[in-house]
Protein backbone atom coordinates (compact mmCIF):
# COMPACT_ATOMS: atom_id res chain seq x y z
CA UNK A 1 0.00 0.00 0.00
CA UNK A 2 3.10 2.17 0.80
CA UNK A 3 3.79 2.21 -3.20
CA UNK A 4 0.92 3.84 -4.54
CA UNK A 5 0.98 6.68 -1.72
CA UNK A 6 4.59 7.31 -2.33
CA UNK A 7 4.36 7.59 -5.90
CA UNK A 8 1.12 9.64 -5.77
CA UNK A 9 3.36 11.82 -3.37
CA UNK A 10 6.15 12.02 -5.62
CA UNK A 11 3.87 13.09 -8.36
CA UNK A 12 2.03 16.09 -6.54
CA UNK A 13 5.46 17.50 -5.17
CA UNK A 14 6.99 16.92 -9.23
CA UNK A 15 4.08 19.00 -10.34
CA UNK A 16 4.53 21.87 -7.30
CA UNK A 17 8.69 21.48 -8.08
CA UNK A 18 8.19 22.22 -11.63
CA UNK A 19 6.29 25.52 -11.41
CA UNK A 20 8.84 26.72 -9.14
CA UNK A 21 12.00 25.79 -7.64
CA UNK A 22 13.15 24.12 -10.99
CA UNK A 23 12.73 26.65 -12.57
CA UNK A 24 15.71 27.92 -11.14
CA UNK A 25 18.03 24.97 -12.38
CA UNK A 26 17.01 26.24 -15.89
CA UNK A 27 19.85 24.61 -18.30
CA UNK A 28 19.91 26.42 -21.50
CA UNK A 29 16.31 26.87 -22.17
CA UNK A 30 15.49 23.36 -21.04
CA UNK A 31 13.85 22.29 -17.73
CA UNK A 32 13.88 18.83 -16.49
CA UNK A 33 10.34 17.52 -16.47
CA UNK A 34 10.16 15.26 -13.27
CA UNK A 35 6.52 14.04 -14.34
CA UNK A 36 7.74 12.59 -17.78
CA UNK A 37 10.55 10.80 -16.04
CA UNK A 38 8.04 9.28 -13.24
CA UNK A 39 5.23 8.51 -16.02
CA UNK A 40 8.30 6.45 -18.19
CA UNK A 41 10.11 4.78 -15.30
CA UNK A 42 6.73 3.62 -13.62
CA UNK A 43 5.30 2.55 -16.86
CA UNK A 44 8.38 0.42 -17.83
CA UNK A 45 7.96 -0.92 -14.56
CA UNK A 46 4.17 -1.38 -13.78
CA UNK A 47 3.24 -2.28 -17.56
CA UNK A 48 1.64 -0.39 -19.89
CA UNK A 49 -2.02 0.37 -18.65
CA UNK A 50 -1.12 1.33 -15.78
CA UNK A 51 1.98 3.65 -17.12
CA UNK A 52 -1.20 4.91 -19.34
CA UNK A 53 -3.27 5.48 -16.95
CA UNK A 54 -0.61 7.53 -14.58
CA UNK A 55 0.36 9.28 -17.94
CA UNK A 56 -2.66 10.25 -18.82
CA UNK A 57 -3.92 11.36 -14.74
CA UNK A 58 -0.94 13.69 -14.31
CA UNK A 59 -0.55 15.02 -17.52
CA UNK A 60 -3.95 15.67 -16.99
CA UNK A 61 -2.95 17.62 -14.12
CA UNK A 62 0.03 19.31 -15.55
CA UNK A 63 -2.60 20.34 -18.40
CA UNK A 64 -4.50 22.15 -15.83
CA UNK A 65 -1.85 23.63 -13.98
CA UNK A 66 0.22 24.86 -16.17
CA UNK A 67 -1.19 24.59 -20.22
CA UNK A 68 -3.97 26.61 -21.23
CA UNK A 69 -6.03 24.24 -23.22
CA UNK A 70 -6.42 20.41 -21.56
CA UNK A 71 -5.58 17.85 -23.15
CA UNK A 72 -2.13 18.27 -24.65
CA UNK A 73 0.52 16.57 -21.99
CA UNK A 74 -2.05 14.21 -20.71
CA UNK A 75 -2.32 12.87 -24.46
CA UNK A 76 1.70 12.90 -24.82
CA UNK A 77 2.39 11.48 -21.53
CA UNK A 78 -0.53 8.84 -21.84
CA UNK A 79 1.43 7.58 -25.00
CA UNK A 80 4.83 7.73 -23.59
CA UNK A 81 3.42 5.59 -20.07
CA UNK A 82 2.26 3.06 -22.51
CA UNK A 83 5.15 2.88 -24.50
CA UNK A 84 6.90 2.49 -21.61
CA UNK A 85 4.65 -0.23 -20.11
CA UNK A 86 5.37 -2.35 -23.78
CA UNK A 87 9.24 -2.22 -23.67
CA UNK A 88 9.08 -3.07 -19.67
CA UNK A 89 7.88 -6.03 -20.70
CA UNK A 90 10.21 -7.23 -23.49
CA UNK A 91 13.89 -5.67 -21.51
CA UNK A 92 15.49 -6.62 -18.04
CA UNK A 93 13.97 -3.76 -15.31
CA UNK A 94 16.93 -4.54 -13.14
CA UNK A 95 18.78 -2.61 -15.44
CA UNK A 96 19.40 0.80 -15.24
CA UNK A 97 20.40 1.24 -19.06
CA UNK A 98 17.39 0.43 -20.99
CA UNK A 99 14.90 2.69 -18.78
CA UNK A 100 17.81 5.19 -18.88
CA UNK A 101 17.97 5.30 -22.48
CA UNK A 102 13.86 5.44 -22.72
CA UNK A 103 13.70 8.44 -20.85
CA UNK A 104 16.36 10.14 -23.16
CA UNK A 105 13.66 8.67 -26.84
CA UNK A 106 10.79 9.29 -24.55
CA UNK A 107 11.41 12.97 -23.72
CA UNK A 108 11.94 13.45 -27.42
CA UNK A 109 8.96 11.83 -28.76
CA UNK A 110 7.17 13.61 -25.55
CA UNK A 111 8.23 17.04 -27.18
CA UNK A 112 7.78 15.97 -30.79
CA UNK A 113 3.73 14.83 -29.70
CA UNK A 114 3.32 17.97 -28.20
CA UNK A 115 5.04 20.10 -31.41
CA UNK A 116 2.91 18.41 -33.58
CA UNK A 117 -0.22 19.51 -31.34
CA UNK A 118 0.35 22.99 -30.77
CA UNK A 119 1.12 23.44 -34.57
CA UNK A 120 -2.16 21.33 -35.28
CA UNK A 121 -4.20 23.10 -32.60
CA UNK A 122 -2.93 26.30 -31.60
CA UNK A 123 -1.11 27.14 -35.41
CA UNK A 124 2.15 27.97 -34.07
CA UNK A 125 5.92 26.65 -33.11
CA UNK A 126 9.46 27.02 -33.36
CA UNK A 127 10.92 25.18 -36.36
CA UNK A 128 11.56 21.48 -35.53
CA UNK A 129 14.87 21.62 -36.19
CA UNK A 130 15.68 24.66 -33.87
CA UNK A 131 13.84 22.86 -30.86
CA UNK A 132 15.19 19.97 -31.33
CA UNK A 133 18.58 20.98 -30.85
CA UNK A 134 17.69 23.92 -27.89
CA UNK A 135 14.98 22.10 -26.11
CA UNK A 136 14.41 18.58 -26.89
CA UNK A 137 18.03 17.41 -26.72
CA UNK A 138 19.04 19.66 -23.52
CA UNK A 139 15.93 18.68 -21.85
CA UNK A 140 16.40 14.79 -22.98
CA UNK A 141 19.69 14.75 -21.70
CA UNK A 142 18.61 16.54 -18.24
CA UNK A 143 16.06 13.82 -18.05
CA UNK A 144 17.99 11.25 -18.38
CA UNK A 145 20.29 12.51 -15.65
CA UNK A 146 17.42 12.50 -13.37
CA UNK A 147 16.27 8.96 -14.01
CA UNK A 148 19.55 7.83 -12.89
CA UNK A 149 18.40 8.79 -9.07
CA UNK A 150 14.46 8.22 -9.74
CA UNK A 151 14.30 5.18 -11.82
CA UNK A 152 16.72 2.77 -9.10
CA UNK A 153 14.74 4.08 -6.50
CA UNK A 154 11.47 3.91 -7.53
CA UNK A 155 12.39 -0.09 -8.89
CA UNK A 156 13.56 -0.90 -5.04
CA UNK A 157 10.75 0.67 -3.82
CA UNK A 158 8.50 -1.44 -6.18
CA UNK A 159 10.47 -4.76 -5.39
CA UNK A 160 10.14 -4.01 -1.77
CA UNK A 161 6.29 -4.10 -1.79
CA UNK A 162 6.07 -6.83 -3.96
CA UNK A 163 8.18 -9.06 -1.45
CA UNK A 164 5.98 -7.19 1.29
CA UNK A 165 3.02 -8.60 -0.88
CA UNK A 166 3.87 -12.19 -1.33
CA UNK A 167 4.67 -12.80 1.92
CA UNK A 168 1.68 -11.25 3.55
CA UNK A 169 -0.33 -13.57 0.86
CA UNK A 170 1.67 -16.66 1.66
CA UNK A 171 1.03 -15.94 5.84
CA UNK A 172 -2.54 -15.08 4.77
CA UNK A 173 -2.80 -18.83 3.44
CA UNK A 174 -1.20 -20.63 5.99
CA UNK A 175 -4.31 -19.05 8.67
CA UNK B 1 -4.90 -16.98 -26.39
CA UNK B 2 -6.13 -14.23 -23.60
CA UNK B 3 -3.15 -12.27 -23.37
CA UNK B 4 -3.48 -11.17 -27.03
CA UNK B 5 -6.85 -10.18 -26.53
CA UNK B 6 -6.27 -7.87 -23.52
CA UNK B 7 -3.28 -6.27 -25.66
CA UNK B 8 -5.88 -5.76 -28.07
CA UNK B 9 -8.50 -4.57 -25.66
CA UNK B 10 -6.04 -1.96 -24.23
CA UNK B 11 -4.94 -0.38 -27.77
CA UNK B 12 -8.66 0.12 -28.77
CA UNK B 13 -9.38 1.66 -25.18
CA UNK B 14 -5.86 3.80 -25.82
CA UNK B 15 -7.16 4.64 -29.35
CA UNK B 16 -10.50 5.81 -28.01
CA UNK B 17 -9.16 7.94 -25.20
CA UNK B 18 -6.85 9.67 -27.78
CA UNK B 19 -9.64 10.41 -30.22
CA UNK B 20 -11.46 11.60 -26.72
CA UNK B 21 -8.29 13.77 -25.87
CA UNK B 22 -8.08 15.22 -29.82
CA UNK B 23 -11.62 16.32 -29.24
CA UNK B 24 -10.84 17.73 -25.49
CA UNK B 25 -7.62 19.35 -27.24
CA UNK B 26 -10.14 20.71 -30.35
CA UNK B 27 -12.48 22.19 -27.74
CA UNK B 28 -10.31 23.90 -25.50
CA UNK B 29 -7.53 25.28 -27.55
CA UNK B 30 -9.82 27.80 -28.48
CA UNK B 31 -10.78 30.51 -26.86
CA UNK B 32 -12.56 29.93 -23.75
CA UNK B 33 -14.49 32.37 -21.58
CA UNK B 34 -14.43 30.54 -18.29
CA UNK B 35 -12.60 27.15 -16.84
CA UNK B 36 -14.23 23.71 -16.25
CA UNK B 37 -15.20 23.01 -12.64
CA UNK B 38 -13.15 20.38 -12.35
CA UNK B 39 -9.95 22.62 -13.54
CA UNK B 40 -11.59 25.75 -11.02
CA UNK B 41 -11.43 22.93 -7.98
CA UNK B 42 -8.35 21.41 -8.97
CA UNK B 43 -6.26 25.02 -9.28
CA UNK B 44 -7.97 26.28 -6.08
CA UNK B 45 -6.52 22.73 -4.54
CA UNK B 46 -3.02 23.64 -5.68
CA UNK B 47 -3.04 27.36 -5.59
CA UNK B 48 -2.15 27.69 -1.82
CA UNK B 49 0.79 25.03 -2.10
CA UNK B 50 2.25 26.48 -5.63
CA UNK B 51 2.24 29.72 -4.06
CA UNK B 52 4.40 28.48 -1.14
CA UNK B 53 6.58 26.95 -3.76
CA UNK B 54 6.80 29.63 -5.62
CA UNK B 55 7.88 31.57 -2.77
CA UNK B 56 10.29 29.03 -1.80
CA UNK B 57 11.47 29.19 -5.43
CA UNK B 58 11.67 32.74 -5.50
CA UNK B 59 14.12 32.81 -1.87
CA UNK B 60 16.49 30.37 -4.03
CA UNK B 61 16.42 32.42 -7.10
CA UNK B 62 17.50 35.46 -4.57
CA UNK B 63 19.70 33.46 -2.44
CA UNK B 64 21.64 32.36 -5.92
CA UNK B 65 21.45 35.91 -6.92
CA UNK B 66 22.92 37.11 -3.95
CA UNK B 67 25.83 34.58 -4.26
CA UNK B 68 26.56 35.54 -7.94
CA UNK B 69 26.09 39.49 -7.28
CA UNK B 70 28.49 38.96 -4.21
CA UNK B 71 31.03 37.07 -6.63
CA UNK B 72 30.88 39.42 -9.14
CA UNK B 73 31.23 42.37 -6.68
CA UNK B 74 34.09 40.60 -5.10
CA UNK B 75 35.61 39.81 -8.17
CA UNK B 76 35.33 43.72 -9.35
CA UNK B 77 36.41 44.72 -6.17
CA UNK B 78 39.70 42.90 -7.17
CA UNK B 79 40.07 43.91 -10.15
CA UNK B 80 39.53 47.80 -9.02
CA UNK B 81 42.17 47.25 -6.41
CA UNK B 82 45.12 46.09 -8.67
CA UNK B 83 43.94 49.13 -10.81
CA UNK B 84 44.32 51.29 -8.05
CA UNK B 85 48.03 49.45 -7.20
CA UNK B 86 48.62 49.76 -10.87
CA UNK B 87 47.89 53.30 -10.83
CA UNK B 88 49.75 54.47 -7.53
CA UNK B 89 52.65 53.23 -8.71
CA UNK B 90 52.44 54.95 -12.02
CA UNK B 91 52.10 57.91 -9.63
CA UNK B 92 54.82 57.00 -7.64
CA UNK B 93 56.59 56.61 -10.82
CA UNK B 94 54.99 60.27 -12.41
CA UNK B 95 56.43 62.15 -9.22
CA UNK B 96 59.62 60.96 -9.24
CA UNK B 97 60.04 61.58 -12.96
CA UNK B 98 58.86 65.30 -12.66
CA UNK B 99 61.31 65.74 -10.11
CA UNK B 100 63.69 64.30 -12.44
CA UNK B 101 62.70 66.74 -14.32
CA UNK B 102 62.90 69.51 -12.85
CA UNK B 103 66.00 68.42 -11.48
CA UNK B 104 67.73 68.14 -14.77
CA UNK B 105 66.20 71.54 -16.19
CA UNK B 106 67.74 73.06 -12.87
CA UNK B 107 70.84 71.68 -13.83
CA UNK B 108 70.79 72.38 -17.55
CA UNK B 109 70.44 75.68 -16.36
CA UNK B 110 73.38 75.44 -14.28
CA UNK B 111 76.00 73.72 -16.89
CA UNK B 112 74.79 76.27 -19.70
CA UNK B 113 75.60 79.01 -17.33
CA UNK B 114 78.39 77.90 -15.16
CA UNK B 115 81.18 78.60 -17.77
CA UNK B 116 83.11 75.78 -16.70
CA UNK B 117 82.94 72.31 -19.72
CA UNK B 118 81.14 69.86 -17.23
CA UNK B 119 80.20 66.37 -17.07
CA UNK B 120 77.29 65.08 -15.97
CA UNK B 121 76.85 61.82 -13.61
CA UNK B 122 74.87 60.16 -11.27
CA UNK B 123 75.49 59.31 -8.15
CA UNK B 124 75.59 55.10 -8.00
CA UNK B 125 76.80 54.35 -4.63
CA UNK B 126 77.66 56.09 -1.10
CA UNK B 127 79.23 55.24 2.06
CA UNK B 128 77.38 54.25 4.12
CA UNK B 129 79.29 54.87 7.45
CA UNK B 130 79.61 57.56 9.07
CA UNK B 131 83.88 58.06 8.57
CA UNK B 132 84.13 59.02 5.04
CA UNK B 133 82.52 61.40 3.04
CA UNK B 134 83.02 59.43 -0.11
CA UNK B 135 80.63 58.49 -2.98
CA UNK B 136 80.97 56.52 -6.34
CA UNK B 137 79.58 57.93 -9.99
CA UNK B 138 78.64 56.75 -12.78
CA UNK B 139 81.61 57.99 -15.05
CA UNK B 140 85.18 56.67 -14.78
CA UNK B 141 88.18 57.47 -17.38
CA UNK B 142 86.88 56.31 -20.53
CA UNK B 143 84.64 59.41 -20.63
CA UNK B 144 87.34 62.03 -19.45
CA UNK B 145 87.40 61.80 -16.00
CA UNK B 146 90.74 62.42 -14.37
CA UNK B 147 91.64 62.57 -10.34
CA UNK B 148 91.54 65.71 -8.69
CA UNK B 149 88.70 66.96 -10.93
CA UNK B 150 86.77 69.19 -9.29
CA UNK B 151 83.17 67.93 -8.57
CA UNK B 152 80.43 70.50 -8.13
CA UNK B 153 76.66 71.09 -7.95
CA UNK B 154 73.95 74.05 -9.14
CA UNK B 155 73.96 74.41 -5.15
CA UNK B 156 78.06 74.44 -5.24
CA UNK B 157 81.06 72.97 -4.59
CA UNK B 158 81.04 68.73 -3.74
CA UNK B 159 84.41 67.49 -3.57
CA UNK B 160 86.87 66.19 -5.82
CA UNK B 161 87.52 63.31 -7.76
CA UNK B 162 90.15 60.97 -5.50
CA UNK B 163 90.00 57.42 -7.82
CA UNK B 164 88.77 57.03 -11.40
CA UNK B 165 88.29 53.77 -12.95
CA UNK B 166 87.00 53.16 -16.54
CA UNK B 167 83.44 53.49 -16.04
CA UNK B 168 83.05 54.71 -12.64
CA UNK B 169 84.84 57.10 -10.14
CA UNK B 170 85.20 57.80 -6.16
CA UNK B 171 84.92 60.75 -5.18
CA UNK B 172 85.82 62.59 -2.07
CA UNK B 173 83.27 64.90 -0.43
CA UNK B 174 84.23 68.14 1.35
CA UNK B 175 82.65 66.74 4.73
CA UNK B 176 85.45 64.30 4.11
CA UNK B 177 88.38 64.40 7.45
CA UNK B 178 90.66 64.20 4.67
CA UNK B 179 89.95 67.47 2.27
CA UNK B 180 90.22 70.96 3.28
CA UNK B 181 89.67 73.23 0.26
CA UNK B 182 91.36 76.68 -0.03
CA UNK B 183 88.29 79.75 0.16
CA UNK B 184 88.00 82.98 0.95
CA UNK B 185 84.92 85.45 1.58
CA UNK B 186 83.58 86.56 -1.55
CA UNK B 187 82.17 89.74 -0.18
CA UNK B 188 85.39 91.35 1.07
CA UNK B 189 87.01 90.29 -2.46
CA UNK B 190 90.37 90.47 -0.67
CA UNK B 191 92.77 87.94 -2.22
CA UNK B 192 95.48 88.63 0.39
CA UNK B 193 92.71 86.50 2.98
CA UNK B 194 92.18 82.99 2.45
CA UNK B 195 91.15 80.51 4.93
CA UNK B 196 90.60 76.42 4.74
CA UNK B 197 87.59 75.09 4.55
CA UNK B 198 87.32 71.71 6.06
CA UNK B 199 84.90 69.27 7.97
CA UNK B 200 83.74 70.08 11.23
CA UNK B 201 84.29 67.58 13.52
CA UNK B 202 81.17 68.79 16.24
CA UNK B 203 79.01 68.82 13.34
CA UNK B 204 78.93 66.66 10.54
CA UNK B 205 76.48 68.53 8.80
CA UNK B 206 78.20 71.67 8.57
CA UNK B 207 81.88 72.80 7.34
CA UNK B 208 84.18 75.13 9.48
CA UNK B 209 86.39 77.81 7.73
CA UNK B 210 89.50 78.17 9.99
CA UNK B 211 93.00 80.10 9.32
CA UNK B 212 91.87 82.85 8.53
CA UNK B 213 94.00 86.22 10.02
CA UNK B 214 92.27 87.86 13.12
CA UNK B 215 91.97 90.70 11.07
CA UNK B 216 89.56 89.06 8.81
CA UNK B 217 85.66 90.72 7.97
CA UNK B 218 83.16 87.71 8.62
CA UNK B 219 79.45 88.07 9.36
CA UNK B 220 76.84 86.06 8.78
CA UNK B 221 75.71 85.76 5.60
CA UNK B 222 79.02 85.81 3.82
CA UNK B 223 79.31 83.39 0.95
CA UNK B 224 82.23 81.29 1.23
CA UNK B 225 84.09 80.38 -2.25
CA UNK B 226 86.73 78.43 -3.26
CA UNK B 227 90.38 80.58 -3.49
CA UNK B 228 91.77 78.31 -6.47
CA UNK B 229 95.02 78.47 -4.57
CA UNK B 230 96.23 75.24 -4.71
CA UNK B 231 95.75 74.64 -8.25
CA UNK B 232 92.89 71.88 -7.66
CA UNK B 233 89.64 73.69 -7.31
CA UNK B 234 88.69 76.54 -10.24
CA UNK B 235 88.36 79.79 -7.98
CA UNK B 236 85.00 81.29 -7.65
CA UNK B 237 82.86 77.99 -6.58
CA UNK B 238 80.34 78.50 -3.93
CA UNK B 239 81.08 76.22 -0.88
CA UNK B 240 78.49 77.43 1.79
CA UNK B 241 77.26 80.42 3.94
CA UNK B 242 78.58 81.66 7.38
CA UNK B 243 75.78 81.21 9.49
CA UNK B 244 77.31 82.79 12.69
CA UNK B 245 79.74 85.24 14.26
CA UNK B 246 82.90 84.01 14.50
CA UNK B 247 83.33 83.82 18.24
CA UNK B 248 87.21 84.37 19.29
CA UNK B 249 88.72 87.22 17.95
CA UNK B 250 91.56 86.96 20.56
CA UNK B 251 93.54 83.71 18.95
CA UNK B 252 96.28 83.97 16.32
CA UNK B 253 93.17 82.35 13.90
CA UNK B 254 89.90 82.61 13.35
CA UNK B 255 87.04 79.90 12.81
CA UNK B 256 83.57 80.03 11.58
CA UNK B 257 81.10 77.37 11.17
CA UNK B 258 80.24 77.71 7.60
CA UNK B 259 76.65 75.70 6.19
CA UNK B 260 77.49 73.90 3.05
CA UNK B 261 75.40 74.73 0.04
CA UNK B 262 74.91 71.06 -1.09
CA UNK B 263 73.16 69.02 0.51
CA UNK B 264 75.04 65.85 0.38
CA UNK B 265 72.51 63.51 1.71
CA UNK B 266 70.21 64.00 -1.36
CA UNK B 267 72.97 64.01 -3.90
CA UNK B 268 71.75 62.17 -7.09
CA UNK B 269 72.77 64.00 -10.12
CA UNK B 270 76.45 65.60 -10.33
CA UNK B 271 78.55 67.67 -12.24
CA UNK B 272 82.88 67.02 -12.96
CA UNK B 273 84.55 70.11 -13.82
CA UNK B 274 86.51 68.77 -16.95
CA UNK B 275 88.21 72.36 -17.42
CA UNK B 276 87.03 75.72 -18.53
CA UNK B 277 84.33 76.50 -21.49
CA UNK B 278 85.40 76.29 -25.01
CA UNK B 279 89.21 76.04 -23.95
CA UNK B 280 89.02 79.60 -22.10
CA UNK B 281 89.77 80.13 -18.87
CA UNK B 282 86.47 79.60 -16.26
CA UNK B 283 84.91 82.77 -14.64
CA UNK B 284 86.95 82.35 -11.59
CA UNK B 285 90.62 82.01 -13.31
CA UNK B 286 90.01 84.36 -15.63
CA UNK B 287 89.71 87.14 -12.64
CA UNK B 288 90.97 86.21 -9.84
CA UNK B 289 88.25 87.75 -6.99
CA UNK B 290 85.44 88.22 -9.32
CA UNK B 291 81.97 86.73 -9.03
CA UNK B 292 81.88 83.28 -7.73
CA UNK B 293 79.90 80.42 -9.56
CA UNK B 294 76.32 80.19 -7.46
CA UNK B 295 73.50 78.73 -6.84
Amino acid sequence: MIFPVIVALCFVLSLLLEGSVLSFFIMEKALPDIILVLVVSLGFILGERKGALLGLGFGFLQDVIFGSALGFFAMAKMLLGYGAGLLGRELYQDQLAAPVLLVFAGTLTHELILHLLVNQFIGVGLPVEWSLSRLFIPKALYNMIISLFIYPLLYRLYCKQQEISLKSGARRRRY
Amino acid sequence: MAKPRQDRRSLVLLLVVVLGLLLLINVTSGERKQLTPVEDALLALFAPVQSAFSSAGQSLQDLYDAAVSFHELKAENERLQEEIDFLRAQLVHFHEMQKQNHRYRSLLGFAESSGYELLAAEVISRDPSQWFGTLTINRGYLDGVQREMAVITDRGLVGMVSTVSPNSSQIILITDPRLSVSARVQRTRDPGIVGTVESNAGDPSMLIMTNMPPETSIQPGDMIVTSGMGGIFPPGLYIGMVKERPEERSGLVLSVPVEPGVNFNRLEEIFIVLGPAGGEPGPGEAEPGSEAVEP
